[in-house]
C-alpha cells in the first residue's frame, strides 16, 4: 500500500490462535509494526478477536468492514485481509461526524489542522480515506479538504459498510469501532491511486434542481422519480416503478457531467415516498446530470485506464503486490461472473504477483496524477504496495 | 468543454456566485466549480490590482483565493510576485505564455488561462497541459465574470455592514456579559430565553437550569410570587417595573435586590420581550440597618436610644389615647454613677452601664419599651396599665419597685465589684393632651423627687410641681413674644466716683408683664437663659442702651456717661457676636466709647480664646470691658493679665458683707489691689452704706454703685435726677 515495506495477508479464516502467529511472524519482521485490517461484513462479530490479539500483542491497529474482501480473481466474505506497516502512519478515527455545515467546516479544520503537523518535507503522500457508506455528505467533507490540502497530497479512499445500506459501525481501532465515522491515514512515499469507471454518458442531459446531499428530489423542476423513469423509458424502453426499482435501477445509473467529459457515477439506491431519489454520494446542487448508458461499460477500456496510471505513477506493475477496491455497485451492474473476469483480467494485464482489496460502497480519486478528487460510484481504485 | 456545455457550466457558476454573501467563500467556491468544470489543475485571484508602468517587472499581488495548489494557497492573504503582464493581460497569448510561466514562483505548471474580473481582480487558472476545448473561454465566462464583479462588490458591502452589525453585537454582548448587574430576557410569554453570568452569579441558577428545555418564567426567582403576580400585572398596564424584591438564590439563600423590569414593545405596540435587571442590594441593606442602629440604639447597651424612644412613646401614648388606657413613663437614674465613673474609670462605668441594661431588659415586660438616653439614665415606657388611675399606678410602682430591686445591688464589673442603686421617677400619662417632653420632663422631675428622697427610692410625678413647671412653661411662652410686645423696660442705676460725681450708670432689665405687673430679672433672665431668648433680649438692651448713649450725645451734662450693658454667657458665645455689636453701633450712631459691656468670669472661662478674640475686636472699635461679680469665681490671674478688661467689679455679696465678714473684707482689698497691680479701673456694686464706701474708698475704690446712690429707675427719672444733681 507504500513504499515503505508493507507486509500483506489474506487469512481465509479468523482463528485466534493463527492470527496471533501470523501477526507474530509479522512483528519479528517489522518490531514496530501497525496493522490495517479488512474484515468482511459477514465476520464482523469476529472484531474482538482481532481487537484482542493486537492489544496482547501491543500492535497499534485501524481496520473497516467492506461487504466483502477481494483476492486475485475472487470475492471473500469470509477471512481478513491483514495489511501490515513497518510503522504506523499517521491516523485518524473520527466518529459521528455531522451534516450541519458549520460542524462540518469546524471539523475539517482540526482535521486538516493535524495533518497539517505530519506533512513534513515528503512530497509523496497520500491521503487515504475510507468513510462509512451512511455519511450522506462524504462530497462535502471531501471538498473542503482539498480546498485546503489541494496538491499537497495525493487523494484515494473508499466507503465501507453494509451492502445492504442499513446503517452498521464499520470502523475500527484497536479499542472500539465507531458509526458515521471516517477513517484517515496519512501515507508516506505514496503517489495515490487511479480511480476508473469506463461508464459513457450520452449527449441527453438533465438537471438535479433540488437535491440535499445525497437525495435528489428534483429534476428539471420535476419530481425526481418521474423524471427518471419518464428517461429509462425514452432511453431504453423499459418501464421502472416502485415494484422493480431496487431491481433495476442499479443498472441505471445517474453519472454527474463534468465539463472535461469525465463523469461522476451516482447510482440511485433508495426512492423515497415524494419521488426523492437516494443514492451513494452526494449529488450537489444544480449538478448536470445524464442518464448512464446502459450497460456500455467498457472493462477493457477500464483496466487498461487502470494499468496506464498505475503504471505513469510508479512504474511497471510486474512482480508487484497490488491494492484493488471493486465497487459493490459495479459488481451488481455487471454481475458477479463479469466482475471475476475484470479481476481476473486485472491482474493478467498488470501481471502483479498478488491483487488484495475490497468491495466498496464508493470509491474516492482521480483519473489523473493531481486531479481532482471525486466521490465515486462504480468504479475500480487501485495502488500499488 | 464543448459549445454544447457552456450553458449548464455558466448556469452552475451563476448558482454557486449566487450562494454566497462573504467574500471568501465566495471567491473559493466559484474557482473552484471553475476548476471543475475547465479541468484546470489549480488557480488563484487577486482583487484590486494595481497598475503597472514597467511591463517586464515582477510585482507582489495579494492573493485573495487559491484552489488546487498547496503553495499558493498558503499565500491567501499574503503576496506573491508575480509577472505583471500575467496579472494585467499585456501579453501575446500564443508566443509570450511561456517565457511567463518561468517567471512564476512555481514552474511546473505548462498552461494558463487568465480571466478578469471586470476592474476589479483577475484570475489565472494553470494547469500542467492545457485541457482540450476550442472555445474562447475568456469571452466565453466574460457574462459570468461581470456577474462575479457585481457579487465581490456585494459581499464586500455586506461584509461591511456585518462586521459593523457584529461589533455592535459584540459590544452588546460583552455589556450583557460582563454587566455587574444579572440580566434575565423573556419572551412574550415571560418565559426565559436568556441570561446573563451576573444573573448565575447572582442567583445561582445558570442558564441550563433557568432557561433550557424547560424555560422559568422571567419572575419564578422572586420570594413573594403574590409580590410577582403584582409586578407581572403592572408591566402589562405600565410596561415599566422598578422596586425592591428579595429574590431566593437556588441554594435557598435570600437577598435583597433592585430591579427593574420593562416590556419591549413590538411594531403593533404590543411586549415581544420582558427584560429583568436586578443588582444585589445586600450591602446597601446592610449599610441602611447599621445606620438605623447607630441612629436608633444606643451603641453601649443596643437599647433603643432618646430617638427612637421619642417614636415610640409617642407611638404609645396614640394607643393608650385610643384606648383610654394608662401608660407611664419610669425615669431611672443610677445613684452615684459618676463616682464610680471618676474613681474606677470609664470602661468600667460602661460595663456597668451594659449589666443595668441587661437587668432593666429582663425585669420588664415584652411590650413595654427600655431605652437609654445617655450617661446614666434610663427610661422604661410602661403600656396597658388599664383605665384606672389608681390601678395603673399601683402596677406602674410595682414594676419600678421590680426594676429598682433588679438594679439594687452587687455588680461584678471586670475585676471590680460595685454596688448600685437607681432612682426611679414615675409619670402617668393618658391622652394626646400630653407631650412627649413633658412626660418625660414630669418622670425626670420625679427622678429628682426621688434623689432628694434620699436615692434608692421610688417617686410619683408630684402634682404641685407640675403647677409649678407649667406655670414656669407658660412664663416661657410669654417670654417668647416680649420684645414684638413691648414688654421689656430698662432701668439704670447710677455709677458715681467717690465725690459723687456721676460717671455713668448699668443698665438693668425689667419685664412690665400685663398681668404679672414687674418682674425682676432674677425670675426671667433664667429662663430667657434656658430658652436661648437671652440672646434676642441681650441684642435688644444692647441696642435700647446705644440708642440712649446716642440722646445723650446732644446733652452737656449726659455726653459723658458710660452705660454698662450686661452680656450673658450664650449671647457672648454666638459666632457673629462682634458683628452684631457693630450693626448696633453702625445703626445707632452711638458712641462705642461711652459703652462698657459687662461680663461675668463664667462667661469668660467658657472659652478663654474666644473671649480674647472677640473682647480685642469690639475694644478696637472703642468699647471697653468690665468684669462683673469678680471673685465670686475661680478669679484667675493667669488669664486676667490676657484680657483687654478695663475694669473690675467687685460683687455686690462681698461688698454686702464687709462689716460682718472679715474675709470678705480681706478679699476686697485683695482685689482692690490687684487692680491697681494690674492698672485696672475697680467699682463696687451693692453700696449701701457710708460704711462700706468708706472701707473701699480707704483702701482705693473709688468707684460705686448702689442703692447709697441711687436705685435702679426708669430712664425718665434717671435723666430728672441727674439734672437735679447737676
Amino acid at each position: 500500500m507504500c513504499k515503505q515495506q508493507v507486509q500483506i495477508c489474506f487469512l481465509p479464516q479468523i482463528e485466534a490462535i493463527e492470527l496471533e502467529n501470523t501477526l507474530q511472524q509479522m512483528q519479528i519482521h517489522s518490531p514496530h509494526l501497525g496493522v490495517f485490517a479488512f474484515l468482511p461484513e459477514a465476520q464482523k462479530n469476529r472484531l474482538d478477536i482481532i481487537q484482542a490479539t493486537c492489544q496482547k500483542l501491543s500492535i497499534p491497529l485501524i481496520g473497516a468492514i467492506p461487504p466483502a474482501l477481494l483476492k486475485d480473481n475472487d470475492f471473500n466474505t469470509e477471512g481478513i485481509l491483514l495489511i501490515g506497516f513497518e510503522e504506523m502512519p499517521y491516523f485518524s478515527l473520527l466518529e459521528n461526524l455531522s451534516t450541519d455545515p458549520d460542524e462540518v467546516q469546524q471539523k475539517t479544520d482540526e482535521i486538516i489542522a493535524n495533518i497539517h503537523q505530519q506533512l513534513g518535507s515528503s512530497s509523496d503522500l497520500t491521503l487515504f480515506m475510507v468513510f462509512d457508506a451512511v455519511l450522506p455528505n462524504i462530497g462535502t467533507l471531501l471538498d473542503n479538504i482539498y480546498l485546503q490540502l489541494a496538491n499537497r497530497v495525493h487523494y484515494a479512499g473508499i466507503n465501507v459498510g453494509s451492502e445492504t445500506f442499513q446503517p452498521m459501525p464499520c470502523l475500527f481501532d484497536a479499542e472500539k469501532i465507531v458509526s458515521n465515522g471516517l477513517l484517515l491515514i496519512l501515507l508516506q512515499n505514496n503517489k495515490g491511486a487511479i480511480l476508473e469507471h469506463g461508464y459513457h454518458a450520452p449527449k441527453k442531459v438533465v438537471y438535479a434542481t433540488s437535491t440535499e446531499n445525497n437525495c435528489i428530489s428534483q429534476i428539471d423542476w420535476r419530481p425526481a422519480f418521474k423524471v427518471y423513469q419518464e428517461l429509462i423509458m425514452a432511453q431504453y424502453g423499459i418501464e421502472i416503478n416502485r415494484d422493480n426499482f431496487y431491481e433495476l435501477a442499479v443498472h441505471y445509473p445517474f453519472g454527474i457531467v463534468r465539463a472535461n467529459h469525465h463523469v461522476v457515477v451516482r447510482i440511485p439506491v433508495m426512492l423515497a415516498d415524494d419521488d426523492s431519489l437516494y443514492c451513494i454520494g452526494e449529488v450537489p446542487a444544480n449538478s448536470v446530470i445524464t442518464l448512464l448508458e446502459r450497460p456500455s461499460v467498457d472493462s477493457g477500456e477500464t483496466l487498461k485506464v487502470l494499468h496506464e496510471g498505475l503504471t505513469d505513477m510508479n512504474g511497471s506493475t510486474a512482480d508487484k503486490e497490488l491494492l484493488l477496491f471493486y465497487c459493490a455497485g459495479r459488481r451488481l451492474h455487471l454481475g458477479i461472473d463479469v466482475a471475476k473476469e475484470e479481476l481476473k483480467e486485472f491482474k493478467s494485464l498488470t501481471q502483479a504477483t498478488l491483487v488484495v482489496g475490497a468491495l466498496s460502497l464508493g470509491e474516492i480519486g482521480s483519473s489523473t496524477l493531481h486531479g481532482y478528487p471525486l466521490f465515486q460510484n462504480a468504479t475500480l481504485v487501485a495502488l500499488q504496495c | 468543454m464543448k459549445r454544447d456545455d457552456i450553458l449548464p457550466v455558466l448556469y452552475d457558476l451563476s448558482v454557486t456566485i449566487g450562494r454566497e454573501t462573504k467574500l471568501k467563500p465566495l471567491l473559493t467556491r466559484f474557482l473552484q466549480r471553475l476548476l471543475y468544470h475547465t479541468s484546470y489543475a489549480c488557480g488563484f485571484i487577486c482583487l484590486d490590482i494595481e497598475s503597472c508602468n514597467a511591463n517586464d517587472e515582477l510585482t507582489a499581488y495579494k492573493i485573495d483565493a487559491a484552489v488546487g495548489d498547496f503553495e499558493i494557497i498558503s499565500l491567501i492573504g499574503k503576496t506573491m510576485v508575480l509577472p505583471c503582464k500575467l496579472i494585467h493581460g499585456i501579453y501575446d497569448q500564443e508566443n509570450e505564455q511561456p517565457s511567463l510561466l518561468q517567471k512564476l514562483p512555481f514552474s511546473y505548471y505548462q498552461d494558463f488561462l487568465r480571466l478578469p474580473i471586470e476592474n476589479i481582480g483577475v484570475i489565472i487558472l494553470l494547469s500542467f497541459k492545457r485541457p482540450e476545448t476550442n472555445l474562447p473561454l475568456q469571452i466565453v465566462f466574460q457574462p459570468i465574470l461581470a456577474h462575479l464583479a457585481k457579487a465581490i462588490k456585494l459581499c464586500r458591502v455586506n461584509e461591511a455592514y456585518t462586521d459593523e452589525l457584529l461589533h455592535h453585537r459584540l459590544l452588546l454582548s460583552k455589556v450583557f456579559d460582563s454587566s455587574y448587574s444579572g440580566v434575565a430576557i423573556a419572551d412574550a410569554d415571560g418565559l426565559t430565553i436568556e441570561v446573563n453570568p451576573a444573573f448565575t452569579r447572582l442567583t445561582g441558577y445558570n442558564k441550563d437550569e433557568f432557561v433550557g428545555t424547560k424555560p422559568q418564567n422571567l419572575l419564578n426567582i422572586i420570594e413573594d410570587q403574590e409580590f410577582a403576580k403584582n409586578i407581572w400585572n403592572l408591566l402589562k398596564s405600565k410596561n415599566h417595573w422598578e422596586g425592591e424584591a428579595w429574590i431566593r438564590r437556588k441554594g435557598g439563600e435570600l437577598f435583597p435586590v433592585w430591579q427593574l423590569v420593562n416590556s419591549i414593545l413590538g411594531d403593533n405596540g404590543k411586549a415581544t420581550n420582558y427584560v429583568s435587571i436586578f443588582s444585589d442590594i445586600s450591602e446597601q441593606k446592610k449599610a441602611e440597618t447599621k445606620i438605623h442602629q447607630l441612629v436608633y440604639f444606643d451603641t453601649l447597651t443596643e437599647l433603643p436610644n432618646r430617638r427612637l424612644l421619642i417614636d415610640k412613646l409617642r407611638q404609645a401614648m396614640t394607643i393608650v389615647a385610643r384606648t383610654k388606657n394608662h401608660g407611664a413613663v419610669l425615669f431611672i437614674d443610677l445613684d452615684d454613677f459618676k463616682t464610680l465613673n471618676d474613681t474606677k474609670g470609664h470602661w468600667v462605668g460602661d460595663l456597668l452601664l451594659i449589666e443595668v441594661a441587661k437587668r432593666l431588659s429582663a425585669s420588664v415586660r415584652k411590650a413595654d419599651i427600655v431605652s437609654r438616653l445617655g450617661g446614666d439614665e434610663f427610661v422604661v415606657v410602661l403600656q396597658n396599665l388599664g383605665k384606672d388611675a389608681t390601678e395603673a399606678a399601683k402596677q406602674a410602682e410595682y414594676i419600678a419597685e421590680k426594676i429598682r430591686k433588679a438594679l439594687s445591688g452587687k455588680y461584678v464589673l471586670g475585676k471590680y465589684e460595685s454596688n448600685s442603686t437607681p432612682s426611679i421617677g414615675i409619670a402617668l400619662f393618658q391622652g394626646e393632651n400630653q407631650s412627649v417632653d413633658i412626660v418625660l420632663k414630669h418622670a425626670d422631675t420625679a427622678m429628682y423627687q426621688s434623689k432628694r428622697a434620699g436615692r434608692n427610692t421610688i417617686r410619683f410625678f408630684d402634682k404641685e410641681m407640675q403647677t409649678l413647671l407649667e406655670e414656669r412653661q407658660r412664663l416661657a411662652d410669654d417670654l417668647e413674644q416680649v420684645i414684638e410686645k413691648n414688654e421689656l423696660i430698662l432701668y439704670f442705676q447710677k455709677q458715681v466716683t467717690n465725690d459723687n460725681h456721676l460717671i455713668g450708670a448699668e443698665v438693668l432689665l425689667r419685664w412690665k408683664h400685663p398681668k404679672r405687673g414687674l418682674i425682676a430679672p432674677g425670675n426671667f433672665i433664667p429662663l430667657a437663659e434656658e430658652t436661648g431668648k437671652i440672646i434676642s433680649i441681650g441684642m435688644w438692651v444692647l441696642k435700647q442702651a446705644c440708642l440712649q448713649l446716642k440722646t445723650w450725645e446732644s446733652s452737656p451734662q449726659m455726653k459723658n456717661l458710660t452705660l454698662a450693658v450686661n452680656v450673658s454667657a450664650k449671647q457672648f458665645r454666638i459666632p457673629d457676636f462682634v458683628d452684631q455689636v457693630q450693626g448696633i453701633l453702625l445703626e445707632t450712631k452711638a458712641n462705642p466709647s461711652n459703652l462698657k459691656l459687662e461680663l461675668t468670669e463664667s462667661t469668660i472661662l467658657e472659652n478663654v480664646e474666644d473671649a480674647i478674640l472677640k473682647m480685642n475686636q469690639l475694644k478696637q472699635y472703642g468699647i471697653s470691658f468690665s468684669m462683673d461679680d469678680f471673685g465670686t469665681g475661680y478669679s484667675s490671674l493667669q488669664y486676667l493679665k490676657l484680657l483687654p478688661l478695663k475694669q473690675l467689679k467687685i460683687d455686690q455679696g462681698f461688698v454686702r458683707d464687709l462689716s460682718i465678714s472679715s474675709n470678705d473684707a480681706v478679699i476686697v482689698q485683695t482685689i482692690i489691689a490687684m487692680t491697681k497691680a494690674m492698672k485696672l479701673e475697680v467699682i463696687a456694686e451693692g453700696v449701701e452704706t457710708e460704711a462700706q464706701r468708706d472701707f473701699l474708698e480707704i483702701h482705693g475704690c473709688h468707684n460705686f454703685q448702689g442703692y447709697l446712690f441711687g436705685k435702679p429707675v426708669p430712664i425718665e427719672e434717671f435723666e430728672r435726677n441727674c439734672q437735679i444733681q447737676h
